[in-house]
Order: structure tokens, then C-alpha cells, then sequence
């Protein structure tokens, strides 16, 4: 019976590896978002196998649905508008300079490989401590003790993170022509319609289970908001709701929100503790579950904002009338600073 | 018993996924191949269901496992005709009459 | 070998395929999706190489890390690729400056070329 344990195992590490190379070879678009997406999958399977069901969760959801459907939108918005869906560029660089990054890399990952399988496994002393200490948190599954309790600091950090992106994705110009049109022009597929309202309620309802069963099984905030900006997409893609322009105000402040709350939890909680973010003894599982609840509906925002790209219609907003659509705040900023450097070095 | 009729059912299942997958390597076109796909890892995907919920295990586990077949084949469904609306749009022509395989 | 090990070496040749194609690779889709790869690679050899307590799974403090890092992870596809688009529509493709389709060539062509200064063309000054 282990044996056939140990070929499952050896069968998920090589397809992993196999999609991996044959993801970076092809010279497809769609094929390399396609494999992209089966190695997410592939992966979650492995963190199963590797006893960590949160991860395999977060994976599928994130890993393997948001980031793979955003490799499909930028292959996408490629193909559409400037017809690249193929790479027809020169491909690798040439000669020995190909062959010395790859044997470097080999040799890199042959160390990386000795590293790990060569020095023995010392006893789990960080998960001692976590689950004799896991108590004091209030909460039973121990990934979730130690993301929003005993490491609270770096999720705090990683949703700022994520905050950041969100802006820097709003200030780019991705190229997308959709302004925000009226949705009874985008409802032109029943059978997604139906989808539609069918899968939506059931994932609702199944984001709020994943965001509470996170204090006692596998689960999270994470899960639950990249279910959430799942149903933002279908919401939007089949029509059913008016496309919400990148930078709406609402959006901004649902973005934002669990950010602000996180960092008003932390301070708020320093009177009785002395430090940010030191939950009191005993009170950390209402503490969490509201910054949990808070965050999932933030970081679902920031998750959908990444995939959507609805700039503002220029008859919207006066500010930015006279201004060219296909221009970026940003872009015009770094061209005026250069005429300008160039105007003062000629000057000279 | 029960095992047995449990084992059957998913080797039914994997039988139904492997012939899907031979059909999306050799038919010749982007219909076909959705066809074979859609309407094999359906079937696959109920008998797989139907094998695990002979498993012993609570009935909450068996009822998750039933919405999960009915979220994948509607999902499976409403995937197959979007690809295969979107293929027509482009205007992928579907191959008629007598066809060899790629290979 | 364990099914630990197992997963290590697929890491190290995930991370390791990633990296080769990032570097290989000129568009700029590619160079995203290999940072990814690498992503994951160093992912699964957090978790491989994690102690883990028998019957209860994995270490909780790496799998929080890894985590962590899924979402950061796509977090940054999401600006990279935004960023790659950005650099398509006004540059007219996904390549960096000096690898788009014909710059290579003008550039292969002309270094075999001397002209009358004496000087070999370089890529900021044609001839």
C-alpha cells in the first residue's frame, strides 16, 4: 500500500516539474496561462500530500484561480490589441551565455536540494510552542493562531502590501477600452446568467463558512475573500452588474478598510497590553473574528480591483476632460520630468 | 460489499477520465474535442461521487460530496459552451466528414 | 526516499526552471510567470523541508509563511503583468527595449560592420 503512496508522490513531483518546463517553453500565450493553472492545481494536490490543508485551499483558490485568471486576462488584453498571443521575439538569448545561466541555475538548485535532504530534521520546536501556547489565542487551528495572533505583525504587513498593489495597479494604463457601460449590454449569455445566479448564493455562503470554520479547521480569511472576488468576477462578466470603474470611491474605502481596522485594532489594544497588537489573554477570538470578517470583505475588493480594469469614462469625471485616454497620470509625469531635465541640460 | 461496489464505481470513474483524455489528444478539432471532454469527466465526475459516498464516512461528508458533483457538472457545462461559443466567434470551422487522427 | 525528499527535489527543479526561463526568456509574460514558478519552488521547499508532527500535519509556522506568500505572490503577478501591458501598449510590444523582434538584428547585423569613423555601431548610437 505504500508503495502505491510513494508513486502518487512521485507522480505529482514529476508532473510538477514537467509543467513547469513545459510552461516556459511553449511560445503560446494561452497555453502557458492554461499549464499555469493545472500546475496550481497540481501544487494544491501536493500540499495535501505535505499535511497542509490551508495552504492547499489558499492555493486553489488564489494560487491556481486568481492569479491563473489574471495570466488569462493579460493574455487576453494581448491578443486583442496588439495581436501578441504568440511570442514571435528572438526567445532565449543566445550561445554560452544561455548555457551559463543555465548551469548556474543547476548547480543552485542541486545545493538548495542538498541542503534540505542532507541535514537531519531537528524536532518541530516552533510548532511546540505554538500549539502550548495556542490556548491563549482562542482560537483551535493553529495556521490561523499564528497568522492573526502570534505573527498578526506580517498579515498586517502583507494586506498593506496588497493595499499597495491595488493603487499601483489603478495607476497604470492596462489598455482596456471598457468604460463603465450600462449592463444591459454586456448580458448577452443566458446559460452564464444562469450560472450566475445560481453559483452565486452557494459561494457566498460558502466564503462566510470559510472564514469562520479558519478558527477551528482548514479555512481563513484569505480562502473565503479569493471565493469572494471569484463571485465579484462572474458578477461582472455575465452582466449582471454594472462594471464598477477602477477607483470608484466605494471601492477605495471597502479597499482600505481592513487595513484601517487592523491598525486601529493594534493600537487600540496597547492601553491594556503595552504592545501593538498584543491581544489581552482570552479576548483574542472576538478581536480576530472581527478583523477577520473585515479583512476577507477588503481583501475581496483588492483581489477583484486587481482583475477588473474599468477606467473612468472621460465625460465621468470633468478633471479629466481635455486629458488623452490613452495617457496615465504617471506616464505624462515621468515624460514632463524628462523635457524638463532635457530643457535645463540644454540650457547649460 | 459495499467496498467492492465502491472500488468499481471509481475505477469506473478513472476509465471515464482517461477516455476523456485521449479524446481531447486525438480529436481534430476544438468541438470535438470539447465534446469528448465535457460529456466524459461528467460521467467520470458522478461515478467518482458515487464510489466515495460508498465509502464509510459521516452522511454530512456524503451530502458535500453531492453538491460538489452538482457545482462541477454545471460549472463543466456553462465552461463548454462558453469555449465553445467563443471558438464559433472566431471563426473556427468544425471539421466534417472523414477525418484522420493528428498523429 | 521520502515523500518529504520527493517534493524537495520537485521544488528545487521547479525553482530551478523558473529561474532559467525568467532569465532566458525575453517577453515579458514569461519573465512574470517564471517569478511565479520560483515563487512556488521556494513554497514547497519551506513545506518539505518543514518538521512535521506525526498525525497532525505540518509545522503551522511555515505553512502561515507560505501563505503569507501566495498572496503577496499574487498581489505582485497582478503589477507585474499590469505593468508588462502597460509597457506593450505604449512600446508597441512585451519586450524590454533591447529585446524587441528587429532590434536584435539590427544589432547582429551591424556588429560585424565598421563604418567610416571607425566606430562600432552600439545600441544608443546607430549608424
Amino acid at each position: 500500500m505504500t508503495q502505491l503512496v510513494w508513486a502518487l508522490d512521485a507522480s505529482v513531483a514529476v508532473l510538477l516539474v514537467t509543467l513547469v518546463a513545459r510552461a516556459m517553453l511553449t511560445r503560446d500565450l494561452f497555453e502557458a496561462s492554461v499549464l499555469f493553472i493545472a500546475f496550481g492545481l497540481t501544487l494544491s494536490l501536493a500540499w495535501v500530500r505535505l499535511g497542509a490543508p490551508d495552504v492547499a485551499l489558499a492555493e486553489a483558490a488564489l494560487g491556481a484561480g486568481v492569479t491563473g485568471a489574471l495570466f488569462l486576462n493579460a493574455f487576453q488584453r494581448l491578443a486583442r490589441t496588439q495581436r501578441h498571443g504568440v511570442d514571435e521575439g528572438p526567445g532565449s538569448r543566445p550561445g554560452p551565455l544561455r548555457l551559463l545561466s543555465i548551469g548556474a541555475t543547476a548547480v543552485l538548485a542541486s545545493a538548495l536540494i542538498a541542503i534540505f535532504v542532507g541535514v537531519p530534521v531537528r524536532e518541530a520546536i516552533l510548532a511546540e510552542a505554538v500549539n502550548e501556547n495556542l490556548g491563549r489565542t482562542g482560537v483551535s487551528n493553529p495556521v490561523t493562531g499564528v497568522l492573526l495572533g502570534f505573527r498578526a505583525y506580517d498579515t498586517l504587513f502583507e494586506v498593506c502590501a496588497l493595499v499597495v498593489a491595488m493603487v499601483a495597479v489603478w495607476s497604470l494604463d492596462r489598455g482596456s477600452r471598457t468604460f463603465a457601460r450600462d449592463p444591459e449590454e454586456l448580458r448577452e449569455d443566458p446559460v452564464l446568467e444562469a450560472l450566475t445566479r445560481l453559483v452565486v448564493p452557494v459561494a457566498g455562503v460558502t466564503a462566510v463558512y470559510l472564514v469562520w470554520s479558519g478558527s477551528h479547521a482548514a479555512g481563513g480569511a484569505f480562502q473565503g475573500a479569493a471565493l469572494l472576488a471569484g463571485v465579484g468576477v462572474l458578477l461582472t462578466a455575465s452582466g449582471l452588474i454594472r462594471p464598477i470603474t477602477s477607483g470608484a470611491p466605494a471601492v477605495r474605502v471597502l479597499g482600505v478598510m481592513g487595513l484601517a481596522l487592523f491598525v486601529v485594532v493594534g493600537v487600540a489594544v496597547m492601553p491594556w497590553t503595552g504592545a501593538f497588537l498584543a491581544y489581552p489573554e482570552g479576548q483574542g477570538y472576538p478581536i480576530m473574528i472581527l478583523v477577520e470578517g473585515v479583512l476577507t470583505l477588503s481583501i475581496a475588493v483588492i483581489l477583484l480591483e486587481l482583475f477588473i480594469d474599468v477606467p473612468a469614462a472621460p465625460e465621468a469625471d470633468p478633471r479629466l476632460a481635455g486629458v488623452d485616454p490613452t495617457g496615465d497620470p504617471l506616464g505624462r509625469t515621468l515624460t514632463l520630468a524628462g523635457d524638463l531635465i532635457r530643457q535645463t541640460e540644454e540650457d547649460e | 460489499m459495499t467496498s467492492v461496489l465502491s472500488v468499481v464505481f471509481l475505477t469506473a470513474g478513472a476509465f471515464f477520465f482517461v477516455a476523456g483524455t485521449i479524446g481531447l489528444l486525438r480529436f481534430p478539432d476544438v468541438y470535438c474535442r470539447l465534446h469528448a471532454l465535457t460529456k466524459a469527466d461528467n460521467l467520470g465526475v458522478g461515478m467518482l461521487v458515487v464510489g466515495l459516498m460508498l465509502q464509510p464516512a459521516p452522511w454530512a461528508a456524503r451530502l458535500q460530496l453531492v453538491l460538489t458533483w452538482f457545482l462541477v457538472v454545471v460549472a463543466a457545462a456553462t465552461v463548454c459552451h462558453l469555449l465553445a461559443r467563443s471558438a464559433l466567434r472566431q471563426g473556427i470551422e468544425p471539421v466534417l466528414g472523414d477525418w484522420r487522427s493528428r498523429d | 526516499m521520502t515523500p518529504e525528499a520527493l517534493y524537495v527535489i520537485a521544488g528545487a527543479g521547479v525553482f530551478m526552471t523558473g529561474l532559467a526561463g525568467t532569465l532566458g526568456r525575453a517577453h515579458l509574460f514569461w519573465k512574470v510567470l517564471g517569478v511565479n514558478f520560483m515563487g512556488s519552488g521556494i513554497f514547497l521547499l519551506l513545506l518539505a523541508g518543514a518538521p512535521r508532527i506525526p498525525g497532525e500535519g505540518a509545522d503551522p509556522v511555515p505553512q502561515a509563511m507560505v501563505l503569507t506568500g501566495i498572496v503577496v505572490a499574487t498581489a505582485a503577478t497582478a503589477l507585474g503583468l499590469g505593468m508588462a501591458l502597460r509597457v506593450a501598449v505604449r512600446s508597441g510590444g512585451p519586450y524590454l527595449s533591447e529585446d524587441m523582434p528587429g532590434a536584435r538584428k539590427k544589432r547582429t547585423e551591424s556588429v560585424g560592420s565598421r563604418d567610416d569613423h571607425g566606430e562600432t555601431p552600439t545600441p544608443g548610437n546607430p549608424s
